[in-house]
């Protein structure tokens, strides 16, 4: 499916002001540009960022490769993504110094907070959302945290997490759902209600913060906090309802009715992520993969995909979870594939699209969370590589985190969480 | 000496930062006391050269405000008074000596911990609770909890406000679903058509399966559905509720072609193949017949799927494929003759909106109205008393909305959605009456109590007396809680606090192998949440001891799980949970050898002592064995049967530094060996794919060096240690009341506690009476 884009009328800056009403300050939106997909020469693509998160990750050893230099040997799993070898990178022997916890441990995924699961746990930003901070402003979302149920990787800044879209169908129909004149009449006045209703709770926290606790405050100032993001968002949302969502040739996804296919699910997933960044809607993705025991309705698999990942050596399981990890990886080819096959400028969406794909264990059956595996597509790196870090003493999964902010151009972040700086051998082609 | 020194210029360092930085200072230097105990019997290993495990008294500091310090000094406590440091091989210090050290740390711990880190953090409501108190609010029951997001946990409870944060994502669901709440509140504009009918089953029913073959066979009584899967079962597409509301079905079954039971399962939501459909119960059809009712909130156009349950799955590809007509197929069905539907239930107008409006006619509303229902809703709807100036706000908000010239029904809206979206609303706010008394004020503690046994808000009777300042006093506290237990609404706190403490949530995390476990299906694992549910419940309903726990003489299981655990009663009731008495030698009886927690503990296709053992250790005796070190892969068993997990256990035993925990995690994992990934008994291991077995060795010896021979010794050596499972249980509950995580300066007061209730063996309400009149609950 590869979705038939048009352009539409470009609207001056003027309109956009009459139909705001209130006067503020207004990002450059991507709809004033002649076309939504294609820029002004002088304006390089933009850079985006998606993460992806696979809760259950690989066996290592069909995706580690043995050789460290250019043009190692495909283990099994990498050859389902040899026909863009030089596109992206390999990474092994990197984890999250500190992250234990079992499967309470993915929380750290992107955001490298050790210890999910002592009592004192406090998670901290997640990449992508501080990555949000700086890309987010000149589309029409933010970001986009996308997951198979309510759980998304991505973290606030304060610590808690933010819900994940699950449904393929939701996520299109933010990305290009016009609704009727009345449906979007509706729309406007539930957003104007709703800043007017943030702005009128957004005091009344203020008086009953007068009578409370040192922490007690604290909670209180991140509602305070989140009330104001919230009026700031419905008021983008606000001055975006007078600009259309883009056009496309691809249809609204049916979300999958078998729950145990989550594969097909996750394709789709990655289909909405391709239309997000083609259409310019987002920068910054997300997409978690959680636990899931569902039992593939696939030939060959009769167990739970969490039960075989606890295979304990047993070769059957072992057989099972293989054709599991196989198609997550042609999936990910079906992402890579798409990106690559977009026009965007001189090159393709790929080259302007990190791509970001790893788990938070190396090893699931054990709950080993050393040895992430780690895939880096896209995004403009010279890729082709196996970036073999020491497998007893890894090296800071933050690092990787750190280069592809550098590369985003945001370059104030000297070190992301646990960082010890960017990572090694990772350079820009 | 030079050991001495170093630790002094670490103090005076951190001191002078204390001072740099302004804090005011709790933990005085309390070292000075410790230090040669210290230097005589610690810092041999725990200095910043050998820094054994990671604690070196070095770098350690008296910062007690820190968390991680504290929880370092705390453990030093620990272990010093357990005698399991300084280790054996050391020269032993002399009991003065030891307890000297014990009281110096004590006070300094006390102090650190009740200054810093007791506090109940202000919390929001969670997800239940939100949706308990609309509805008792405004009297709508709305399946909301599953519009918001899943809340953060601590120690497995959603009670805790450090976890239970806010996103932007959520606070715009809050706009969404108060929106929704509003109106249904106010209910549809116009009356809606009620259906009320009683038909032959054939009415609704399409007798077509998805490849147009007849997949229903009508016979005189009536219509028989043989299929138990979604395709070929009986959705009735032929009825789609007219309008939105409380539906009532009747559903008439009997067995066919079977003398015995067929069971029976009922969805309720859109009859499409993507629609999202509930699940509503499984029922055991007796031979001679029985009228299942099931009553439900259908949104439009949703319907009911009655079907039968472990008959044949696909009974159009089996007709097909063994060209055998409906008719001539012999296995067992479900015949349904009548059914009846009436809905919606609710009168109209609802009476939600007379309650929220009283006899105001919203189209001639006038602001004078908006400030008679916001006097009215403000203080229950914030569970406090609400001053005129919190009251105008609001007004003034709804007023300026009517002065732009929008309808009175659109304030009342905007008014009704910020109330919801309020911190009086969200937030669970507690208020100490004075600095001095140190106890939280009356409308606070009936708002803790209210939302400890019911997660919902406090009920009238409960708010006048806090109005009047009489519920504190103990006797009236006394009275209340019996009255909050004895009513329906604790339901919710039996429900959610076992299903939290014991993990049961998880119940399918792993799907058991199919080739080991034959037997295994959904109506199995449904019914081990239920048993372990209902086991709570009854404790509390019976007021039973608390040893109970450990090893009852009683069950509540339905007949599913008697045949999963070969036990056989005649006070069985098909799907329904009673009281089964057990035989004294019976394996069974208390949690853990409850099949939930049996199955939640193993990983579908083997059991892992280690995994086991933690988990009793945790949530019966409630102690935390520390996480593993990191970097060392857990021990996982050898499925080709070559050894067990014990073998392979032993080697690791042997060292010093796993021993120290596993000595401890393991025994009431090796106890439970006997019973294998479902809860099943087993004297044998079995092996997927190998006629092999290995025995079960389900003996070991306790970290006292106790011996036991299996499950039911060992739950005798527990039933001798009451006073720690009394402690373990008082703490789970009172992190689940209070929001807060049990710490040192609780000590004495939950010692308290546990010494009352195992003196007397009290039961499971009076527990938690002793908790709501102690000051770990009146206190902030």
């Amino acid at each position: 499916m590869t979705p038939h884009l048009t352009s539409h009328r470009p609207l001056s800056r003027r309109t956009l002001l009459r139909g705001a009403g209130a006067a503020l300050s207004l990002p450059v939106l991507e709809a004033m540009q002649p076309s939504v997909f294609a820029k002004a020469a002088a304006t390089p693509p933009p850079l985006r960022m998606m993460f992806i998160h696979l809760h259950l990750g690989f066996l290592a050893k069909n995706f580690v490769p043995e050789q460290a230099e250019r043009g190692y040997g495909m283990p099994r799993y990498l050859r389902e993504i040899e026909e863009w070898r030089d596109q992206f990178t390999v990474i092994t022997g990197t984890s999250h110094p500190g992250a234990t916890g079992g499967h309470k441990s993915d929380v750290s995924f992107l955001t490298a907070a050790p210890d999910a699961a002592s009592a004192s746990f406090k998670n901290s930003i997640s990449v992508d959302q501080l990555a949000a901070g700086y890309l987010g402003n000149e589309t029409r979302y933010d970001y986009l945290t996308l997951g198979l149920d309510s759980r998304s990787s991505s973290v606030t800044r304060s610590g808690a997490d933010i819900p994940a879209l699950h449904k393929p169908g939701d996520v299109f129909a933010r990305l290009f759902l016009k609704g009727s004149v009345k449906e979007r009449a509706a729309t406007i006045r539930r957003l104007e209600d709703g800043r007017s209703i943030m702005d009128f709770v957004g005091e009344s926290s203020r008086t009953m913060a007068k009578r409370l606790g040192h922490r007690d405050k604290e909670k209180l100032d991140e509602y305070f906090t989140n009330i104001r993001e919230t009026e700031k968002r419905l008021q983008k949302s606000r001055t975006w309802q007078e600009i259309p969502k883009p056009e496309t040739g691809a249809k609204k996804p049916e979300d999958i009715r078998d729950k145990s296919d989550f594969i097909s699910q996750i394709s789709l997933m990655y289909d909405m992520m391709h239309l997000a960044v083609e259409s310019d809607s987002t920068r910054v993705l997300s997409f978690n993969q959680p636990n899931v025991n569902a039992v593939l309705p696939m030939e060959g698999i009769t167990q739970g995909y969490h039960s075989l990942s606890h295979h304990n050596r047993d070769p059957e399981k072992i057989r099972q979870l293989e054709l599991v990890e196989i198609e997550q990886m042609r999936r990910f080819a079906g992402l890579l594939k798409k990106l690559s096959k977009t026009r965007e400028d001189e090159g393709t969406l790929l080259d302007n699209t990190m791509v970001m794909m790893g788990s938070i264990f190396g090893d699931a059956n054990s709950h080993n969370t050393q040895n992430m595996p780690v895939i880096l597509a896209g995004g403009g790196f010279d890729h082709g590589q196996h970036l073999k870090f020491d497998r007893k003493n890894n090296t800071p999964t933050a690092n990787l985190y750190t280069s592809m902010l550098h590369r985003a151009g945001i370059g104030e972040v000297e070190k992301f969480a646990s960082a010890t700086g960017p990572l090694n051998g990772l350079d820009q082609a | 000496m030079i050991f001495r020194f170093r630790l002094t210029r670490v103090l005076v360092i951190s001191f002078l930062l204390f001072l740099a930085l302004g804090t005011e200072s709790s933990s005085a230097d309390f070292s000075g006391e410790l230090d040669s105990f210290l230097e005589g019997h610690c810092y041999e290993c725990h200095d910043d050269a050998v820094a054994k495990g990671e604690l070196d008294f070095f770098s350690l500091g008296t910062d007690l405000s820190d968390p991680e310090t504290f929880r370092k000094w705390e453990r030093v406590f620990d272990r010093v008074k357990s005698g399991e440091m300084p280790p054996e091989k050391k020269p032993r210090p002399g009991n003065d000596a030891v307890s000297d050290f014990l009281t110096h740390l004590e006070k300094p711990l006390v102090a650190g911990h009740d200054t810093h880190h007791r506090e109940t953090v202000l919390r929001r409501l969670n997800r239940s609770e939100y949706e308990n108190t609309t509805r008792d609010l405004f009297g709508v029951e709305m399946r909301l909890a599953e519009q918001f997001p899943e809340d953060g946990r601590l120690n497995s409870f959603d009670t805790n406000g450090e976890r239970l944060n806010l996103s932007t994502e959520l606070i715009e669901i809050y706009l969404e679903v108060a929106d929704g709440v509003f109106d249904r509140v106010m209910g549809p504009t116009k009356k809606p058509k009620r259906v009320k009918e009683s038909a032959p089953f054939r009415k609704f029913v399409d007798p077509k399966g998805y490849d147009e073959k007849p997949r229903l066979l009508e016979v005189d009584e009536g219509t028989v559905v043989f299929g138990s899967n979604f395709a070929t079962g009986a959705e009735m597409e032929e009825f789609d509720a007219p309008s939105a509301g409380t539906y009532r079905f009747r559903f008439h079954a009997k067995p066919y072609q079977s003398d015995k039971p067929v069971m029976m399962q009922v969805q309720t939501g859109r009859m499409t193949l993507t629609g999202k459909k509930r699940f509503q119960g499984y029922y055991e059809i007796p031979v001679d017949g029985r009228v299942i009712e099931v009553t439900d909130y259908l949104d439009r156009r949703e319907s009911a799927f009655p079907r039968p349950f472990g008959t044949i799955k696909d009974i159009c590809n089996f007709s097909r494929k063994k060209g055998i007509p409906l008719a001539d197929y012999d296995g067992a069905g479900l015949l349904f003759t009548r059914v009846e539907i009436e809905g919606p239930l609710e009168s109209w107008p609802p009476e939600s909106r007379s309650r929220l409006l009283g006899d105001i006619d919203p189209e001639t509303g006038t602001v004078g109205d908006l400030e008679k229902i916001m006097t009215n809703l403000l203080p229950r709807a914030f569970r406090r008393s609400v001053t005129e100036g919190e009251i105008a706000r609001f007004v003034n908000g709804m007023r300026s909305l009517m002065d732009e010239g929008r309808s009175f029904h659109d304030a009342l809206r905007w008014g009704f959605t910020a109330m919801l979206c309020s911190p009086g609303f969200l937030f669970i706010e507690e208020l100490a009456t004075s600095e001095s008394s140190g106890r939280i004020d009356d409308i606070a503690l009936a708002n803790r109590l209210s939302y400890f046994l019911w997660r919902s808000m406090p009920d009238e009777e409960l708010m006048t007396l806090a109005k009047t300042g009489r519920l504190s006093g103990a006797d009236v506290l006394r009275e209340q809680t019996a009255r909050l237990l004895r009513d329906p609404k604790a339901a919710a706190f039996s429900k959610n606090f076992s299903r939290q403490w014991l993990h049961l949530g998880e119940i399918d995390a792993t799907s058991p192998d199919t080739k080991l476990f034959r037997d295994f299906d959904n109506y199995l694992e449904r019914s081990m949440v239920g048993e372990s549910e209902h086991f709570f419940a009854e404790m509390l309903r019976g007021n039973h001891s608390l040893r109970d726990f450990i090893d009852s003489d009683w069950l509540m299981i339905n007949r599913r799980l008697a045949e999963h655990y070969g036990i056989e009663s005649d006070a069985l009731r098909g799907e329904e949970f009673v009281r089964v008495s057990l035989p004294d030698d019976s394996v069974r009886g208390g949690v853990m050898t409850q099949a939930s927690v049996l199955k939640i503990t193993a990983n579908g296709a083997n059991t892992s002592p280690v995994n086991r053992g933690a988990f009793i250790l945790e949530k019966l005796l409630g102690i935390h064995p520390p996480p593993p070190p990191p970097n060392i892969p857990a021990v996982t068993p050898d499925v080709t049967g070559a050894s067990t997990l014990r073998e392979l256990l032993a080697a690791h035993r042997e060292s010093e530094s796993c021993n120290s925990c596993h000595q401890k995690i393991d025994p009431p994992g090796f106890a439970l060996e006997s019973f294998d990934p479902i809860g099943q008994w087993r004297s044998e291991y079995r092996f997927q794919g190998s006629k092999k077995s290995l025995p079960v060795d389900a003996t070991g010896v306790t970290e006292d060096g106790e011996t036991f021979s299996g499950i039911r010794d060992y739950k005798r050596i527990m039933l001798d240690d009451m006073p720690q499972v009394t402690k373990g249980l008082a703490e789970k509950l009172l992190a689940y009341a209070v929001g807060r995580e049990p710490g040192f300066s609780d000590r004495a007061a939950i010692a308290e506690i546990v010494a009352t209730v195992t003196e007397n063996d009290e039961g499971l309400r009076d527990l938690i009476h002793h908790i709501v009149q102690s000051p770990l609950f009146t206190q902030p």
